[in-house]
């Protein structure tokens, strides 16, 4: 009943649920003691009508019905630890599973974030991973004891008499039929509903951390109007699901009582004949229910599993994801340990870059090379390149052509873990935890001393700010730092990025949003990082880099001009133009009448 | 809206379906009821041998079966009718809630982080979906069944059906003691999925930092405490569940061997037919099943009263009344192009600590005639994004202080004053969407269909365009989550695009154009001053240079207005500004 192809998608799953073997065996010996007291039960059900009822015999009635009691507590003892055992398996499977998961995700490269919203990842690892708890541990728990329970209890039922027996099973296969027929017309509208759950849950997101946008903006009614698209979507396909749900439901429960029926109708001449007890009969119209409610349940448990498998279908897609540096041959980390503990340089030899592989290159031809002490500023106008650069350096995109030299070891041959300590990074989205400011600066780093963060702070002029705010370095953080102003933010991330202490500063548009008179005071600790630190700057200021031993001035990705801040000015072309715009304030804005 | 009000209020949503499905499950259970009977004939007429008891069996058979097919047809419908309601509830729920969030104003969104919003709106309405379904169902089922076997079973042993019961009382009994325990760790559950969410969220969304940074140690013992804490509740509830929850079933076959010992004794004296048995034996499991579902019934309950109390968290937070008020056509044409008059404008953060809360602005005093175009200079904390956040009535502010045409603000609805006021904020939201859908974002509500040749336009001035020609697939490229693909600049200028798209009266520019470099800064605002010379205008900026040609410039410093003037006047009089100005000047003695 389930393909090979689905039985891919448990790879994993079997993987992790394979490490609680205890748990497993402990559940899974109890299942024959649970199936024999399944049968047991039925057959003291005939003796008692059989040997006592019809001949009218009272002795020993009281020890059968003993008897009974006892079968039951036995199987309601065994399918407890039966199910608690396995559940317990199928839970740590599912724990094993979120942290291997998000392990995967931190090594996940930028093109994954860039393509995949986060609402999408963040619904694997939580309602997937919970369908996967869930759905389909319990539907499987249940399909699997059901199952056993029913082959045992139709075993039993050819022992006694296997006219009736086969008679019962005449009815098995249209049911099957029925059930499979249902079972691919729900696969499809649960792969319906999940896709436009998800792209629902996505829009939702975007609108809610996007609120202040579409409030300000009027955009209510049109955010709306697209979102209830999506819900009608899934709504539609729900309908639909529940119609077909409700038909196999019925249509099972009442092949029971038509069942029944059919066997007194046929039993009945067997009865009289003798050949069939009434006990027997009586017997076999009783454990019908125990055929055909786990009959009826397996639909259920099979659109439990069904929706799981959707879930496993996106996990297992997840667990598929490329690692940033998978495919890659990378030297291994100890060979270069030594090499990489202090940066020496970093050489760009005509380097091309475009993201995705495809679309116009955003890098093309760069080459330069940075030294150790060195400073390298790179100029030039929004969607130059500048920031791609920096990108391609942390190796946050990774297929470039051309050569990238870090102390002489290929880029991309080096593995991202060995390199990063070399670098500090502060980009252009300023991010900050929901946690204080010391933890926001030392990022729970614990060779960071509480004074090296104050030391930072101080460092980058956010001491005085700090202090002035209520707990100072406890002051406890909102989502995204919402209760601190644009520029005090800032300073918390440039503190943070003095404070990591990287060999290589690299600064991405560091000083925007900041007011001139905190920007003068950053411009003096940037002009005390560009003595002591190897940096790389991209600035808007060209005051901020104009002390750098390399300025790189870029456009639509080409170097279109290099050389230190003198040679520029004396060449007397685009940097010495843009210089010029900045400085010199002519009245190119015309004024309204 | 209290809560009974708005369970029926969801109610009367479905009330016709929901009175067909009655009617369906009321028949469905009385045929439910009936079939034994005619079993029981059955069984009996077993026993006698003749020819006319032959036919009746078979005229007994032939009933059962066809009570059984009727019975399939009416609990389709049953089941069709009860369940979808859950559904269309669950699905104007999410719209409401959504439409509701859309309108609350940034108190509220400063309280709730969105992974909640979210997986309140994903796993409460779950539980809601339930409750108004399945729940609606089992309850009818159940209220039927145990209300119409117990009759029938009466009609053929009052004795045997007062013991059978008794087994049912005392299941009843364990049972709802399990399941206290089980409510609270359900409710339990759900916090701690919340906590996940939210957790990940905030994960995923520094994600870049947390790499560069080699965070992924922390972060995943972080998580992994939060990880555990789910599980071990998990656990808690599957222990629970396994001791409890079976135990109704169970009474179900300790009912069947009270049956067949006390029924076998009665049976032996005479008093019970062995078709009568059956019957009772059939009625036994007629009775467990709805009893079984008890369980389930009560957890929806449980499950969808936690979920309505969270649904209620949010929803019970009202929208000011203010912002219900809709201006007609005619009232809103009356005030285009009207003055805006800041008077003793003054704000403080809600906080905690309410006396240590400090002012923001203090009492600040001026006003934008139509068409002028006004500067704001300020530092860092100086109060700037405080002032445009109060303006554009992003923040809640008190009546009486801002007026536009005379007409407080407080006094409008945010909805309605935004069409006059246009904000571009500082850091700019961006949809994952096209860059020409981005543009157009908001100007399907103006009712303007923004046609290709407007997005051009506005994409021309703001400096974008250039950019955009350079993408392959031009203002269909897709810009990413947050704007991802494209450069902080891209993103300001992109923002400016779409401010300008659809016409307003006042243009607010929140320190836009940090992120571009001053020659394209200077391209954009003369681009801005040309497409809107008839609307006002409010830059705010910490640069000199963005300001320099406005009618007037305030200076902001720690909330208070110190200086107002032209740029030439203030070089005068301020030396705030002036200092400033050199500082920005810096450059042309160096560099000389």
């Amino acid at each position: 009943m389930i393909k090979s192809l689905d039985l891919n998608y448990l790879k994993h799953f079997y993987h992790y649920a394979s490490r609680y073997k205890k748990t497993t065996t402990i559940g899974l010996l109890m299942m024959p003691l649970s199936v024999a007291a399944n049968v047991l039960f039925p057959w003291l059900v005939i003796q008692v009508i059989d040997e006592h009822l019809t001949p009218g015999k009272y002795a020993g009635l009281m020890f059968l019905i003993a008897a009974m009691v006892v079968v039951l507590i036995v199987n309601y003892i065994a399918d407890g630890i039966y199910t608690y055992c396995l559940r317990m398996t199928g839970q740590k499977a599912v724990f094993d599973m979120r942290m291997a998961l998000f392990g995967r995700i931190l090594k996940l490269p930028r093109t994954y974030f860039d393509k995949t919203p986060t609402g999408v990842t963040l619904s694997r690892l939580t309602s997937d991973l919970e369908a996967i708890g869930e759905s389909f541990v319990l539907g499987v728990l249940n399909l699997v004891k059901d199952s056993i329970n029913t082959l045992a209890v139709l075993i039993f039922m050819f022992f006694i008499n296997w006219q009736l027996a086969l008679l019962v099973l005449l009815v098995f296969p249209p049911i099957l039929l029925l059930t499979q027929y249902v079972r691919n017309r729900l696969r499809e509208m649960y792969s319906i509903t999940r896709s436009s759950l998800a792209k629902g849950t996505g829009f939702l997101q975007e609108c809610l951390l996007g609120v202040k946008t579409v409030q300000l903006y009027g955009a209510e009614e049109e955010v709306e109007s697209k979102y209830q698209g999506y819900t009608d979507d899934f709504l539609r396909a729900q309908l639909k699901t529940n119609k077909y749900d409700a038909t196999l439901f019925s249509i099972i429960t009442g092949i029971t009582s038509i069942t029944i029926g059919l066997i007194i109708w046929y039993g009945s001449g067997k009865v009289l004949e003798g050949v069939i007890s009434l006990g027997v009969l009586i017997a076999f119209i009783n454990t019908l229910e125990k055929v055909f409610v786990p009959l009826r349940d397996f639909t259920s448990q099979i659109a439990a599993i069904q929706r799981s498998f959707a879930a496993f279908e996106h996990i297992e897609e997840l667990f598929e994801e490329a690692l940033e540096e998978q495919g890659l041959t990378l030297l291994p980390a100890n060979t270069l340990q030594e090499k990489l503990a202090n940066f020496e340089s970093l050489e760009f030899k005509n380097v091309r870059f475009r993201y995705g592989g495809k679309g116009p290159y955003v890098l093309d031809d760069i080459s330069f090379k940075l030294n150790k002490g060195e400073q390298l500023a790179l100029v030039g106008t929004t969607g130059s390149g500048k920031s791609t650069i920096i990108r391609i350096m942390s190796k946050n995109y990774m297929e470039y052509q051309g050569s990238i030299l870090l102390n002489g070891i290929e880029l991309s041959s080096i593995p991202k873990d060995s390199m990063l300590h070399l670098f500090s990074l502060m980009q252009q989205d300023v991010f900050l935890f929901e946690k204080n400011i010391q933890f926001n600066i030392s990022l729970g780093a614990s060779d960071i001393s509480d004074n090296a963060v104050i030391d930072a702070a101080k460092y980058v002029y956010a001491h005085d700010f700090i202090l002035g705010l209520p707990g100072q370095y406890q002051f406890e953080l909102k989502k995204s730092g919402s209760n601190l102003s644009a520029g005090q933010a800032q300073l918390i991330s440039f503190a943070r990025v003095v404070a990591q202490g990287g060999q290589v500063m690299m600064l991405d548009e560091a000083t925007s949003s900041v007011d001139s008179i905190t920007e003068n005071l950053i411009q003096k600790a940037i002009g005390r990082l560009f003595e002591e630190k190897t940096v790389i700057a991209i600035a808007h200021r060209l005051s901020t880099i104009r002390h750098s031993d390399q300025i790189l001035v870029l456009s639509h990705g080409k170097i279109v001009e290099q050389g230190n801040h003198q040679n520029l000015l004396a060449m007397n072309g685009v940097y010495a133009r843009l210089l010029k715009t900045e400085v010199n304030d002519s009245p190119i804005l015309t004024k309204p009448a | 809206m209290t809560k009974s009000k708005f369970i029926l209020h969801y109610f009367l949503l479905n009330k016709f379906s929901y009175v067909f499905a009655i009617v369906c499950i009321f028949l469905v259970n009385y045929l439910q009821v009936e079939i034994p009977r005619y079993i029981k004939l059955a069984v009996d007429l077993l026993n006698e041998s003749t020819l006319a008891s032959k036919q009746g069996l078979v005229d007994n058979v032939q009933w059962v079966i066809a009570l059984s097919v009727v019975m399939v047809v009416i609990r389709i419908l049953s089941r069709v009718y009860a369940l979808n309601p859950g559904r269309i509830t669950e699905a104007t729920l999410k719209n409401d809630i959504f439409q509701h969030l859309n309108r609350l104003p940034s108190t509220f969104h400063a309280q709730f982080a969105s992974g909640k919003l979210i997986s309140i709106i994903n796993n409460d309405l779950s539980g809601i979906r339930l409750f108004y379904g399945i729940g609606f169902l089992q309850l009818f089922n159940i209220l039927f069944a145990l209300s119409l076997t117990p009759i029938w079973m009466w009609k053929i042993s009052p004795e045997l059906t007062l013991y059978s019961v008794v087994p049912i009382i005392i299941a009843s009994i364990i049972f709802r003691m399990g399941f206290r325990k089980l409510r609270a760790l359900q409710a339990e559950r759900l916090t701690r999925l919340q906590n996940l969410s939210e957790q990940l969220m905030n994960y995923l969304g520094g994600i870049d930092l947390i790499k560069n940074q080699q965070m992924g140690k922390w972060v995943t013992s972080e998580l992994n405490e939060v990880n555990l804490r789910l599980l071990d509740c998990t656990m808690k509830i599957a222990k629970i569940q396994t001791i409890f929850m079976p135990i109704l079933d169970y009474a179900n076959h300790f009912m069947k061997v009270l049956i067949l010992g006390l029924g076998g004794y009665y049976l032996l004296q005479e008093k019970l037919s062995i078709g009568e048995i059956t019957a009772f034996l059939s009625y036994s499991v007629l009775l467990a099943i709805p009893l079984m579902h008890l369980g389930r019934i009560v957890t929806v309950y449980q499950m969808g009263m936690i979920s309505i109390d969270s649904v209620q968290n949010i929803l019970n937070n009202e929208v000011p009344s203010t912002d219900l008020l809709k201006m007609d056509d005619h009232q809103k044409s009356a005030l285009r192009g009207s003055t805006l008059l800041v008077q003793n404008l003054s704000y403080h953060y809600p906080s905690a600590t309410d006396e240590h809360s400090e002012v923001v602005l203090k009492g600040l005093n001026f006003s934008i005639e139509p068409g002028e175009k006004v500067g704001v200079l300020g530092s860092i904390g100086a109060g700037k994004s405080t002032l445009v956040n109060c303006l554009n009535h992003h923040l809640s502010l008190q009546a009486g202080q801002v007026f536009w045409g005379g007409k407080d603000i407080t006094q409008v609805s945010r909805q309605d004053w935004r069409s006059y006021v246009r904000t571009i904020t500082q850091e700019p939201f961006l949809f994952s969407d096209t860059i020409s859908e981005n543009v157009k974002f908001g100007g399907k509500q103006q009712g303007q269909a923004a046609d290709q040749l407007d997005v051009q336009q506005v994409l021309e001035l703001s400096q974008l365009n250039e950019d955009v020609r350079r993408f392959a697939a031009g203002d269909q490229t897709l810009v990413g989550e947050k704007g991802i693909m494209l450069s902080g600049g891209q993103k300001q200028r992109l923002s400016i695009a779409r401010a300008l798209l659809t016409p307003s009266d006042l243009i607010i520019m929140d320190n836009v154009l940090s992120a571009v470099d001053y020659e394209t800064e200077r391209t954009i605002l003369k681009g801005v001053f040309n497409r809107i010379a008839g609307q006002s205008l409010l830059v705010v900026s910490h640069r000199v240079s963005a300001l320099e040609y406005m009618d007037k410039i305030l200076v902001l410093e720690q909330g208070e207005i110190i200086a107002r003037g032209t740029h030439a006047e203030l070089l005068e009089s301020s030396s705030y500004y002036r200092n400033t100005w050199q500082l920005q000047q810096h450059e042309t003695e160096a560099s000389a």
